[in-house]
């Protein structure tokens, strides 16, 4: 027990940063004379950037604060305050006032908490000093500029015709682009009367989110309704995907609503979240095939089944000559037009086949299973997304049966189901590595067949360990949905292309996507933090 | 030992469809079958629906003519095949992934280390940029950086230059100065390659010198002063031996060299047109040298740009830089060719205005030459000669030989309407590295920042214990046992920048992607061109992968 504490603490101990990164410019970059440069420069870029900030108008995205002529007194202070000259000085005095209090301190041998931590981390050595000054002046003037654009500049209002008006005259953004779409931008076509549907999907999540906080609570009451919970959050995705379509009924409160009406966030929430849930136990799947151990088909029956094979090669014995296109794509011209008697056509085709086999035998151990799965696995990873939903989109239809009519955002979610299939099986067989040997074989001493072994000793752990790594499969998933955009989904992306062409709103790029890139944020940014906490929580990667 | 045989009897009496390993055998032959199954369904499928659609199934259409055009790249033209203009695709995706893995691991490394910093403000800096950067999607930042930030940008006439530097930006693109590789480059190359032999027997020599005497030599001194000397060198002999270029003149101007078009120069500023406007005699006579005239010419358009000047005296201005900008030397020569590079850059550099008019062909630049369109024609030794011998009269021209050194500093100037020289990138290649970079970039900083927190600080302590100094710790002890953790997270950054370089489409910047769509939406060969896609792709992820492995086993020698 006392060892592991103390591994613990060793280990807790060890990330620390220990890169003298100043002491090895120090030593190699800046000799004495490279020092001197470097510091005389450091010193003229904070004389430019002082001089211009004395100079500076309020950046051309002057704080409209006095709509009406007359600056209010909170508003002309604002204005002040922000004018490039009384910025720069303000920056200019609190640094000159932190390195008087550094530099008493240093001559009293008195280091309060405050004034230790500006002397680690503000004032670090000459240059650290001088870098703080220079990137505070250009930070302070960032962050007035878009504060500037996106607040006091901006315009807010939404009418079309009023904002037309304002256009040429507002300094900062015009919001009015987001609130008169903000429709289209969440919902995309979704008719207007049946929206409460939507409204009542959400409060379906937030209820079962709210019961599973409850349940999932330390100590909680609800301890008993945990396993209801699960199969109410599968069942909702049914409930929500009907309450979504509809039935077929043309008018009424459950009229069908076909999925070229979905659009917006909608979109992109619908086929995040399918896509994950579906290739969760695809992917679970292909990464056991994949760890498969079994016995591959033996070696007399795999070069029987080649002998087969080559036997329908010579069956396949063509009458004339064949003439074969190969791509060559590295090679001018990209064609490589071969001419093959009969014989060495045969030949060529036994070849390959034998090679396949040999292939799989050697590096497989003849393990169909394995084969598949690596084979899908790796071909999937190593092209990208935008190909794999090339390929739903224009293939898929022509692989189908032609009566077999599928829906766009169908093809559009197989895509993305395959895909993050292949990633998911690598996460999952990650988790799978990190189950000790023992594990295995205590199972097996308890006599668990190898099904009931991986259903209760090995994949409860397994899957237990690849939560955050999922979460971040998620996070890439939800952020790689803008990909359907491409191929012509109207999701949150693709909608703020469209509301930009809109004749009276044209050409503020700038705010949709703005706009478009902060939902994201939002929404990826909190989900890591959540993963980050989860990760804590259930204490993986810590022993 | 009595045990044993009952149990061999028990697995002998096993019945074969209850043996584990039949049953596994046996299953992984029926999953065999049915994927088998599934496959030819497919195809089936697959074949019936492309007769029905008149779909061909082979690859020969890539020998067929494409007739669509790409923007940039390799040589094309319209005329050229479908298969080219896939190739084009191609060269274009390892264009952008190459220069973009090159500037993703310098910003990862300045943003992984500045995320260590001891230093509050860097530190801050680091870590919003990567929280903002890698929570959006990087199809929405090409979307913001393209749209909303490049094509936002002044035409180019009003193109922006960042601090004076001579970088111009603009709404068609952004012009670099750039480094042109002259006739002599290869040669210069060749020296430097023999520089590096030297430089590395030297260190050899050096070291085994310093194992047998114990004292220290200054290796890195040694290696820098040989390797610049034979550098050098190679530079001044191959700029005095193996210069093609020249430039034909008319023999009346005597022209000996591009310091003498000074004299024409300065003799074509009106400076009686310039006496009218009410210009003192003073300013006159300074506008003897091609710097004054140049100063003055800023002095003015500084006093326009402040606004504060009257309608009529604005005109005036007008008027005088009309003047003064009328006064230039015109080159011709075929167009981005070294001889305009070099010749444009010449006169550039003694501050005389310069008119680049250039054709496609040597054919059409000398026609302009014989009509009296230009002052001077510039091109390689050969091509002059061959021109000069079918003028009216050869007599009246003469070849100057100019000499190039192996590479030129290529500069973008505004000309007019237009940006000349420098190094081009188009708006939607520009959009694409950037947004490439700072989101690949993102992720990578954490990479490199757990690499460097990996190496413990024992391994600090050790190396300081024996007596290192703090390069020599980073370069022997810390370096190595990070870049051990770094790599393999690397190889598949650089692999996830190559894969997002397709987004490329959405920018509409040929890559493979793009043009590969183009191609299927013109052919209807959607499944050859997917395949190539596959192919293309998984050929550069395996063959990247490949090289870092092998690069990863060697940085993992270290280890013990």
């Amino acid at each position: 027990m006392t060892t592991t504490t103390q591994t613990k603490e060793a280990v807790l101990a060890v990330p620390e940063f220990d890169l003298d990164v100043s002491g090895w410019l120090r030593d190699t970059v800046f000799g004495t004379t490279w020092k001197t440069v470097f510091a005389v420069l450091l010193i003229i870029a904070n004389i430019l950037i002082i001089r211009s900030g004395f100079g500076a108008e309020p950046v051309g995205l002057s704080f409209d604060l006095a709509p009406k002529g007359v600056p209010t007194a909170i508003g002309s202070l604002i204005l002040t305050l922000t004018s490039g000259p009384l910025l720069t000085i303000i920056v200019l005095v609190l640094w000159l006032v932190g390195a008087a209090t550094v530099i008493y301190s240093a001559s009293r041998h008195h280091w309060p908490g405050p004034t230790q931590w500006l002397k680690d981390s503000i004032y670090n050595g000459p240059f650290g000093a001088l870098t703080t000054l220079a990137l505070g002046v250009i930070i302070i003037f960032a962050i007035r500029g878009v504060l500037s654009w996106t607040i006091f500049g901006a315009e807010f209002r939404t009418d079309p015709d009023s904002v037309a008006v304002l256009r040429d005259t507002t300094p900062g953004a015009i919001w009015g682009i987001i609130g008169a779409n903000k429709k289209l931008l969440a919902v995309g076509q979704y008719p207007s009367e049946v929206i409460w549907r939507i409204w009542a999907s959400l409060g379906i999540v937030l209820g079962l989110a709210g019961l599973s906080v409850l349940a999932w609570n330390f100590g909680s009451p609800l301890k008993s309704i945990r396993k209801p919970l699960v199969w109410g959050w599968v069942a909702s995705i049914f409930v929500i995907l009907f309450l979504l379509r509809g039935t077929g009924a043309d008018t009424g409160p459950m009229q069908g609503v076909s999925t070229i009406r979905w659009g917006g966030f909608l979109l992109t929430i619908v086929i995040a979240i399918i896509g994950i849930g579906a290739s969760f136990p695809i992917g679970v799947l292909l990464a056991l095939g994949r760890r498969s151990e079994t016995r591959g088909v033996p070696v007399l029956w795999r070069w029987g089944a080649g002998l087969l094979l080559i036997y329908w090669g010579l069956g396949n014995w063509p009458d004339d000559a064949v003439t074969l296109n190969i791509p060559l794509i590295f090679h001018d011209p990209p064609v490589w037009t071969v001419t093959l008697s009969p014989v060495s056509y045969a030949a060529l085709q036994a070849f390959i086949l034998v090679g396949i086999f040999w292939a799989v035998g050697y590096y497989l151990q003849g393990n169909m299973i394995k084969t598949f799965s690596v084979v899908f696995i790796e071909a999937v990873r190593g092209v990208p997304l935008i190909t794999v939903l090339f390929m739903a989109n224009t293939l898929l239809p022509l692989f189908l049966p032609k009566d077999l009519d599928i829906d766009n955002l169908l093809r559009v979610i197989v895509g993305v189901i395959l895909f993050s299939a292949a990633y998911m099986a690598e996460n999952v067989r990650g988790g799978l590595q990190a189950i000790p040997r023992g594990q295995y074989e205590a199972a097996m001493a308890v006599g668990l067949s190898g099904a009931q072994s991986m259903r209760l000793i090995i994949l409860p752990q397994a899957l237990r360990l690849v939560i955050p790594a999922i979460v971040g499969l998620f996070i890439g998933l939800f952020k790689d949905t803008t990909l359907v955009s491409i191929v012509g989904m109207f999701d949150l992306l693709q909608m703020g292309k469209t509301v930009v062409a809109q004749p009276e709103w044209l050409g503020l790029q700038r705010e949709t996507f703005a706009f478009a890139a902060l939902i994201y944020w939002v929404f990826a940014f909190s989900m890591s933090r959540a993963s980050q906490r989860l990760e804590r929580k259930l204490g993986v990667g810590k022993y | 030992m009595a045990t044993t045989s009952p149990i061999i009897k028990q697995e002998a009496a096993i019945p074969f469809w209850r043996d584990v390993r039949v049953l596994g055998v046996i299953g992984q032959i029926i999953f065999t079958i049915l994927v088998v199954i599934g496959l030819t369904w497919f195809i089936r499928n697959f074949l019936i629906n492309a007769e029905n659609q008149g779909l061909q199934t082979s690859f020969s259409f890539l020998n067929t003519t494409a007739a669509f055009d790409i923007a940039e790249g390799i040589e094309y033209e319209a005329t050229d095949t479908f298969g080219r203009a896939l190739w084009v695709g191609v060269i274009n995706t390892i264009r952008v992934s190459f220069i973009g893995i090159i500037l993703t691991t310098i910003l990862a490394v300045v943003a992984g280390i500045a995320r260590l910093s001891t230093n509050w403000l860097i530190n801050k800096i680091a870590t919003v940029y990567i929280e903002i950067v890698r929570n959006i999607p990087l199809l929405v930042q090409l979307f913001f950086i393209y749209f909303a930030v490049i094509l936002k940008l002044p035409p180019v006439k009003d193109s922006v230059q960042p601090f004076g530097l001579p970088l111009f930006l603009n709404q068609r693109g952004f012009a670099l100065p750039g480094l042109t590789a002259t006739a002599g480059f290869p040669i210069w190359l060749a020296f430097i390659v023999l520089a590096i032999i030297l430089v590395m027997t030297l260190w050899t020599i050096q070291s085994r010198q310093e194992e047998r005497t114990g004292e220290p030599v200054n290796k890195i001194g040694s290696a820098v002063v040989a390797f610049i000397v034979i550098v050098a060198i190679g530079w001044f002999v191959t700029t005095a031996f193996t210069s093609n270029q020249a430039i034909m003149v008319a023999t009346s101007r005597n022209i000996k060299d591009f310091d003498d078009f000074e004299k024409i120069y300065l003799l074509r500023v009106d400076t009686d047109a310039l006496k009218d406007l009410g210009v003192e005699l003073a300013t006159l006579d300074t506008l003897k040298f091609p710097d004054n005239i140049a100063a003055y010419k800023d002095e003015l358009t500084a006093k326009l740009g402040t606004g504060e000047v009257s309608a009529e005296e604005s005109e005036n201005i007008e008027a005088q830089l009309d003047i003064l900008g009328d006064a230039q030397i015109t080159i011709c020569s075929v167009e981005d060719t070294v001889s305009e590079i070099n010749a444009a850059s010449q006169l550039r550099r003694l501050n005389i205005p310069v008119k680049v008019s250039n054709e496609k062909s040597m054919r059409k630049t000398g026609a302009a030459y014989a009509a009296g369109d230009c002052d001077l024609l510039a091109g390689t030794q050969a091509q002059l000669a061959a021109e000069r011998a079918i003028l009216e009269a050869p007599d009246t021209h003469e070849l100057v030989d100019v000499s190039v050194p192996p590479l030129i500093v290529n500069t973008p100037a505004p000309a007019g309407f237009n940006i000349q020289g420098g190094t081009k990138l188009s708006p939607e290649f520009a959009a694409l590295l950037i947004g490439l970079v700072l989101y690949t970039s993102a992720f990578s900083a954490e990479i490199v920042r757990a690499g460097i927190l990996a190496v413990s600080k024992g391994q600090t302590e050790a190396a300081r214990a024996l007596g290192l100094n703090e390069s020599q710790r980073l370069q022997l002890i810390v370096l190595p046992q990070a870049l051990r953790v770094i790599i393999p997270p690397m190889t598949s950054q650089y692999l996830n920048l190559t894969k997002n370089s397709s987004l490329a489409v959405a920018i509409a910047f040929p890559d493979l992607v793009a043009v590969g769509s183009t191609v299927q939406n013109q052919s209807g060969f959607a499944v050859q061109v997917i395949i190539i896609f596959m192919a293309v792709y998984l050929t550069l992820s395996l063959s990247m992968s490949a090289f870092l492995n092998w690069y990863n086993k060697k940085v993992a020698l270290v280890e013990r």
